[in-house]
């Protein structure tokens, strides 16, 4: 493997999860506006 | 090495506490519904749902496990543990689909297996988990313990009692809604942190030439990308667990039930992406400190992520990786004491003591109680510091007795209680042979055990195969993984204690199960049934009243 192979190898695990962060944070978001919407609560 | 003084870790420990038990407040009612304690409203939204599965699949072995296997293995180790740890989350939801259409308003699978079986599978299932959720605690507890230690002047027993204390506090009053809710904010304080560190970490010790001037410390194995070491002594192990934790771990059934049904699947595969990377991504601390040569203190592996934390980074982020393993151990610690508290009201209380006609106000509290009484079971376990390790093999292995009959019950209308309750006591006793060396793996006795734990391959692609494509598919791949395997795993498998023995539970539970329920001439049974004994505790004391 080369170094620059190996550095992305390393370096994508921190990189998806702050993408999953995202979807999480985006997900949370729609939770609360149906939340409001159907006047259910969110746990 | 740093450390920080013994009033800026009690501090921070208030801190993170404190404000968990804040957030808790928020959803907290002054007459909790006994249906609520245990699964919430049963149709939680996806963000919600996604993040408290990833967060308690998320442990603190994850962390120390996750480290240890990228430096003893090098560039493969830390996709041996996460990639099969995040498919135990991507697995079960076919699984978990079926769990819900039969009985939508269960609160733990031993329930289910009581409308199905009766006392004694429930009260099998129900033990197992029971075993489980107990060694978890206790593995969270020891886990706390030991950072404090490492990291402050304070002894390890004071860790352990000041963790217990703060999570016994937020999850007491609400149960499952607090631990949910306050999961989320404690992942994104989990990934947060593994986003700034792992980075951080990487670039301190020397960034990319740190694989130029280290590549000398890992000899071929750690340097093979499809080492075979690391596939047969960490990869194999764990994958054969894949659907053995899944379905042993009532925190996954807990949280089944509690999605919204529609929603079981995205947020499965989101928490399935979101695991896999944020422990992946921590085991590659463990692969920079193979590079870095650098040797864990007093041989122990546990040791390496504070050891590199404590001096390579800066003191704010060493408080900040702190926050984050007692971000994830709380969030598993939580979910246990919640399965353990629906365990009792349900299995124990509900369905064994009060026949179906439990008081839902007692009911409550008999769940508050327990909670109590494990998080000072867990205390006490946590400070006589068992191997760890052996414990959870073990229950791996008795959860892979119980898989496929429990699996097989709940789409199978022939299975009877018989097949359970034989099967799952013979496998077990076989996964006792193997692997306490109560038989000597010699001549026809060790090619016995290797047929029948080839057969257990075999069952255990053919179910993963079976959840997501259907009997006929998961039954061709059984019988060709079988077929394929056999040739190879004779002779061989008896030099692989851990994955004979685990592989032996497996088969030895399918083949029973199935030979008892062919000869059985019970009659069908009525999956409807399920959903008819299944029912809402808060809407069956209306009915009584």
């Amino acid at each position: 493997m080369s170094t620059s192979l190996l550095t992305f190898y390393v370096l994508i695990w921190p990189f998806i999860a702050s993408l999953v962060l995202f979807v999480l944070c985006y997900g949370l978001y729609k939770d609360i506006q149906e939340a409001k919407t159907t006047g259910n609560e969110l746990v | 090495m740093f450390q920080f003084s013994s009033t800026a870790i009690v501090l921070l420990m208030i801190l993170f506490y404190g404000i968990t038990f804040l957030i808790s407040l928020r959803i907290g009612r002054k007459h909790e519904n006994v249906d609520g304690y245990m699964v919430s409203n049963g149709s939680i939204g996806f963000g919600m749902s996604a993040a408290s599965m990833t967060a308690t699949w998320i442990w603190a072995a994850s962390f120390y496990a996750a480290a240890s296997a990228g430096y003893k293995y090098g560039l493969s180790g830390a996709l041996h543990y996460g990639f099969w740890g995040a498919l135990m989350i991507l697995f079960i939801y076919p699984f978990g689909k079926r769990f819900r259409k039969l009985a939508p308003n269960a609160h733990t699978l031993a329930e289910i297996m009581h409308a199905r079986h009766g006392n004694q599978s429930q009260l099998i299932l129900a033990g197992s988990n029971i075993i489980g959720s107990v060694i978890s605690l206790m593995v969270n507890f020891t886990a706390a313990g030991a950072l404090v230690e490492i990291l402050s002047p304070l002894s390890f027993t004071q860790g352990v009692i000041i963790t217990g204390i703060g999570v016994l506090s937020y999850t007491l009053w609400s149960g499952f809604r607090a631990s949910v809710y306050t999961d989320f904010a404690q992942l994104i304080a989990m990934i947060v942190a593994a986003v700034v560190i792992i980075p951080i970490l990487f670039f301190t010790l020397g960034g990319p030439s740190l694989f130029q001037t280290g590549m000398h410390h890992l000899n071929a194995e750690q340097m093979d990308f499809f080492s075979k070491t690391a596939a047969l002594e960490q990869g194999a192990p764990f994958f054969v667990a894949v659907l053995a934790y899944a379905i042993g771990n009532q925190t996954i059934a807990q949280r089944l039930f509690a999605v919204r049904q529609d929603l079981i699947k995205p947020s499965f595969i989101t928490a399935t992406i979101g695991y896999g990377a944020i422990v992946i991504g921590l085991g590659m601390l463990g692969l920079f400190a193979l590079f870095a040569g650098i040797h864990p203190i007093d041989g122990d592996l546990n040791n390496l992520i504070p050891q590199m934390a404590a001096t390579y980074l800066p003191p704010f982020l060493v408080g900040l990786l702190f926050i984050m393993v007692i971000g994830a151990l709380s969030s598993t610690a939580d979910a246990d004491l919640c399965a353990l508290s629906a365990i009792i009201m349900t299995d124990i209380y509900g369905k064994q003591i009060a026949k179906n006609r439990p008081h839902p106000q007692k009911m409550l509290w008999i769940g508050r109680i327990t909670m109590i009484i494990a998080t000072v079971c867990g205390i006490i376990f946590a400070t006589f510091k068992f191997d760890i390790l052996s414990m959870l093999i073990f229950v791996g292995a008795l959860w892979g007795a119980i898989v496929f009959p429990v699996i097989s019950s709940l789409y199978w209308d022939k299975v009877t209680a018989k097949a359970f309750n034989w099967s799952v006591l013979i496998a077990f006793i076989s996964f006792l042979m193997v692997r306490l060396n109560w038989v000597s793996l010699t001549g026809i006795t060790a090619y016995l055990f290797e047929i029948i734990a080839t057969i257990g391959a075999g069952v255990v692609l053919g179910l993963m195969s079976f959840g997501f494509f259907g009997k006929k598919v998961g039954v061709i791949v059984g019988c060709i993984t079988t077929i394929i395997l056999l040739p190879y795993c004779l002779g061989f498998l008896r030099n692989y204690l851990t994955l004979l023995s685990s592989l032996t539970a497996y088969g030895a539970s399918a083949l029973v199960c199935t030979v008892i329920t062919l000869l059985s001439s019970q009659k069908r049974f009525d999956f409807r049934r399920i959903n008819e004994l299944v029912v809402e505790f808060h809407s069956l004391s209306k009915k009584q009243k």
